[in-house]
């Protein structure tokens, strides 16, 4: 109860929304005006009778207390509660504030407190003194103006055991806390308040009919010009320890007292059969802090409580703290944020927990996993060696030479044929070591016809080991024909720089090679070689060939040199990869390339045309029968990916 | 005193070590292993060292670093010399800068030097040799009595010979051609429409020149992807012999034959 005034006729308080009693069945207390110290809220009359009827309304001690105040009679007294005569005596043995031990002098009772009190019903007649406490006693001694009382408290009083409205624990009470010895007509309340209390009664005269609202109107009004109000139940901490309550059957007011009230029930009748328990949705039951539900409140003694030290409630003990419990710091309780979750609901958080877990560690380089090289692969490798290695080694079986030579050949052995032999030809070896394999065998039929007709060679590689290579091929040719290093052929080594120094070369061949390869140490400069005498620019060189395995070498020798060749012939000793890449220079109306010698079908051809089987012939064999291994394993590799293709679309 | 070593001696030692080294390189075969790492771990640091070698010995010696030590005081002054000495010394320094921070500017004007001059002669080059030569080629005469250069091709051979390369060569351009229309970026280059003919309603690509370009670009990687395989099919060849003859040689060399 806030003590807020509400109308007459509100059922519920306009602020607090708390049941209102109904004025028209249980009058309103005229008491006077309670103060935070509840002088009024005196302890019923022991042995007073309380309604049946209103005990489903308010309760009965209040009934008791409302007719003792007002001293009006109930509506029937038909049964007297067990051991009602001692159920609120407590009230009257708690602990007096300090003051009110004695109570107000006489003569300083506020006319205001006075009037309140004569203009109510009177309540001494209504009960007699001695069922009424002391100190309730005194007040209303006071307020008849003969200001003699006997003091409100005895010792006796304070340690008179006093029945407890609850069975509920009790805050211990203070009685180690001295109360003030002198505090006349306070009635508990603090200072500021008193000083703030006025000084004639009712200063504010009571508001006019006039003035009273229409919903108003038909409110009875019993003339002492006060709104209805509910007192409040304040309990002191001061006094003896109260000893606990009698039984009291709180059935009839389990309406309106709080649950911590109601469970004090004795347990047959909290535990009753006929009632169906109440059952709470899933969902609910699932949300419900099982293990943190307290069923009983525990309240903290009075040497614990807290004492106000600031603002208006400063002095006091146990207020509620200005500041929200929850705003506070404090040890989190792991019990209340305890989830009921299901396997699948942990798993997912153990998933979750995991990833991030993960996500922390420093990610450490797994080894690779090593691929197992397939049967398949170990059956095609074996093909192959097998298909190449024999016919090498054993000679069988001898695969037919071509019956016919390629087109393109012709026309390379007659432009050999044609050059002259006074100056020499200048060979581009570019191809790597890797190459060997096929450029010698393909390319050694062209040194030899060149060696054959007597030509002088000089060699060239933009590569830097090409000139070992050039070496090593001329070694090998030239044995045959008697060539020898520095008289028949030079080489003019490294020209390094890519197109430009090729461009370079090309415009002033003498410029761009100084130093040559494997070059005779009497020489000043590789120019002066005989083999080189008479040259001083590329057009000077009777042909021009390059030897590649790639085409873009090839690119940029007919590109760069082509406009510094003049009549001199180029021609292409390229693998057969790179060949579609460069016969478009060979077939077009303007041919940049006078001859194309690829593969070794076209070295074989060369080789009889010449008349001197060599590196080509020696590996036509072993070429061939591998060659016609791939063909069945490309064959049967296309047949299998069609039927399982097949397969597949057939099983979608 | 340089040791002498017998030169039989030393192209055996030579023959064996290659022959050992192309097993490490075939065990690839068996897959992934210790000895193919090590053997191709060991041709590019031989190929790398050797390159390193020769640009000392025929670039940098005798071309940066002996002029500069033949110089003499008439030379001071002279084209060759400026040309030839001073330039290239000068652009080297400034390349050098690059490992000077702060100062790594300075040294992208030899790198643009280089480009530049290297850009120039291969786009030059592309041109008058590549790009117009190629591009008249494809624009040959259809005339049956027309005789190609080179091949001797005439008359109806020679027709469908350079209907073929106009053919392919606007295909192939279509095919690239990367134009497209608004809202059609996701659009496939052609597509298959159905059309009636008196044979009945086939789908025909349409257009027409983009898919037959990539027709040709497969035939010619076709073909260029046999040629590579031919290529290495002799690579292995060549090592299969080269194997079998150095055992034989080393066979012949540990039982001699009487």
């Amino acid at each position: 109860m806030c003590q807020t005034e509400n109308a007459a006729d509100a059922e519920f308080c306009r602020l607090c929304h708390a049941k209102l009693p109904d004025p028209a069945e249980s009058p309103i207390p005229k008491g006077p005006e309670t103060g935070a110290t509840g002088g009024e809220t005196a302890p019923p009359a022991r042995g007073a009778p309380v309604s049946a009827d209103r005990g489903s309304q308010m309760p009965d001690w209040l009934a008791r207390l409302r007719q003792e105040v007002t001293g009006e009679a109930g509506p029937s007294e038909t049964a007297p509660l067990s051991g009602a005569g001692d159920d609120l005596g407590w009230l009257g043995a708690m602990p007096a504030v300090a003051g009110e031990d004695e109570g107000p002098p006489p003569g300083e009772v506020p006319d205001w407190l006075g009037a309140s009190a004569h203009g109510g019903t009177s309540t001494d007649e209504a009960a007699p003194g001695a069922d009424v406490p002391d100190w309730l006693a005194k007040i209303r001694a006071k307020a008849r103006g003969d200001g003699e009382g006997e003091p409100a408290f005895e010792g006796e009083s304070a340690a008179e055991p006093t029945p407890s409205p609850t069975p509920a624990p009790l805050p211990e009470p203070e009685a180690a806390i001295p109360a003030e010895p002198e505090a006349p007509a306070s009635l508990g309340l603090p200072d500021w308040l008193l000083a703030a209390r006025p000084d004639d009664a009712p200063t504010v005269p009571p508001p006019s009919e006039p003035d009273r609202p229409s919903w108003l109107m038909g409110v009875t009004d019993d003339g002492s010009g006060e709104l209805p109000r509910v007192p409040a139940l304040v309990f002191d901490g001061e006094g003896a320890a109260p000893e606990p309550a009698p039984d009291i059957d709180l059935s009839s007011v389990s309406a309106q007292v709080p649950d911590w009230i109601g469970e004090g029930r004795p347990p047959e009748l909290a535990d009753r059969s006929d009632l169906a328990p109440a059952t709470l949705p899933a969902w609910l039951e699932a949300m419900r802090p099982v293990d943190t539900f307290r069923s009983v409140i525990e309240i903290e003694s009075a040497e614990d409580q807290a004492v106000e030290s600031a603002g208006p409630l400063a002095g006091l003990r146990g207020v509620l703290l200005a500041e929200p419990v929850v705003a506070m710091l404090h040890a989190p309780t792991g019990k209340a944020a305890r989830l009921d979750v299901n396997e699948r609901q942990y798993a997912q958080a153990e998933l979750l927990h995991r990833l991030v877990e993960e996500e922390k560690r420093e990610a450490r380089p797994r080894p690779a996993a090593k691929a197992r090289p397939s049967v398949l692969r170990w059956v095609v490798a074996a093909a192959l060696l097998v298909a190449v290695g024999v016919p090498g080694v054993l000679g069988i079986p001898a695969m037919d030479l071509p019956a016919f030579a390629p087109r393109d050949l012709a026309g390379l052995v007659g432009v050999v044929d044609a050059i002259p032999t006074d100056r020499p030809a200048l060979v581009v070896f570019d191809y790597e070591a890797g190459a060997t394999g096929e450029m010698e065998a393909v390319a050694g039929p062209f040194l030899s016809h060149l060696m054959e007709r007597g030509v002088p060679i000089a060699t060239l590689s933009t590569h830097p080991g090409g000139s070992v290579l050039a070496e090593r091929l001329m070694a090998l040719q030239g044995a045959g024909h008697n060539y020898v290093r520095g008289e028949d052929f030079v080489h003019l080594g490294y020209l390094p720089g890519g197109p430009a120094a090729v461009q370079l070369f090309a415009a002033s061949p003498r410029q761009a090679v100084t130093s040559g390869f494997l070059e005779e140490e009497t020489l000043t400069t590789i120019w002066d070689s005989p083999v080189l005498a008479g040259v001083a620019q590329l057009s000077d060189f009777t042909l021009m060939a390059v030897i590649t395995s790639g085409s873009e070498d090839a690119r940029v020798w007919i590109e760069q040199s082509e406009a510094f060749l003049g009549e001199a012939p180029l021609v292409t000793i390229v693998s057969a990869g790179s060949e579609p890449l460069v016969r478009p220079y060979y077939e077009s109306t303007d041919p940049k390339v006078n001859g194309i010698l690829s593969g070794l079908t076209s070295a074989v051809a060369y080789e009889q045309r010449l008349g001197e089987p060599g590196l080509a012939h020696s590996r036509w064999s072993s070429y061939g029968l591998g060659l016609l291994v791939v063909e069945v394993l490309v064959a049967l590799g296309a047949v299998g990916g069609i039927t399982t293709g097949m397969f597949r679309s057939r099983r979608r | 005193m340089p040791v002498q070593i017998d030169p039989v001696l030393l192209e055996t030692l030579g023959t064996l070590l290659a022959a050992v080294l192309t097993v490490m390189v075939l065990s690839y075969i068996l897959g992934d292993n210790a000895l193919f790492r090590i053997a191709t771990y060991l041709f590019v640091g031989v190929a790398s060292g050797y390159a390193a070698a020769v640009a000392w010995q025929e670039v940098l010696q005798p071309r940066l670093i002996a002029p500069f030590l033949n110089l003499n005081t008439t030379q001071f002054g002279a084209g060759p010399f400026v040309t030839g000495v001073v330039v290239p010394i000068g652009l080297v320094g400034l390349l050098a800068l690059r490992l000077v921070p702060g100062a790594g500017r300075l040294g992208g004007l030899p790198v643009a030097l280089l480009i530049g001059v290297g850009a120039a002669a291969v786009v030059g080059g592309a041109i008058t040799g590549t790009l117009v030569p190629q591009t008249l080629a494809a624009m040959e005469s259809f005339s049956p009595f027309a005789i190609a250069p080179q091949t001797g091709e005439t008359g109806i051979e020679r027709m469908v010979n350079v209907l073929l390369v106009l053919v392919g060569t606007v295909g192939t351009l279509a095919y690239f051609g990367f134009g497209v229309r608004k809202g059609e970026e996701h659009a496939p280059r052609y597509g298959w429409r159905r059309t009636r003919t008196p044979l009945g309603a086939i789908n025909i690509p349409w257009p027409v020149f983009p898919f037959l370009g990539e027709v040709f670009i497969f035939v010619a990687f076709g073909v260029m992807f046999a040629g590579a395989l031919s290529a290495t099919l002799l690579y292995l060849t060549e090592r299969v012999q080269f194997l079998a003859s150095a055992l034989q040689t080393l066979l012949s060399g540990i039982f001699p034959i009487a």
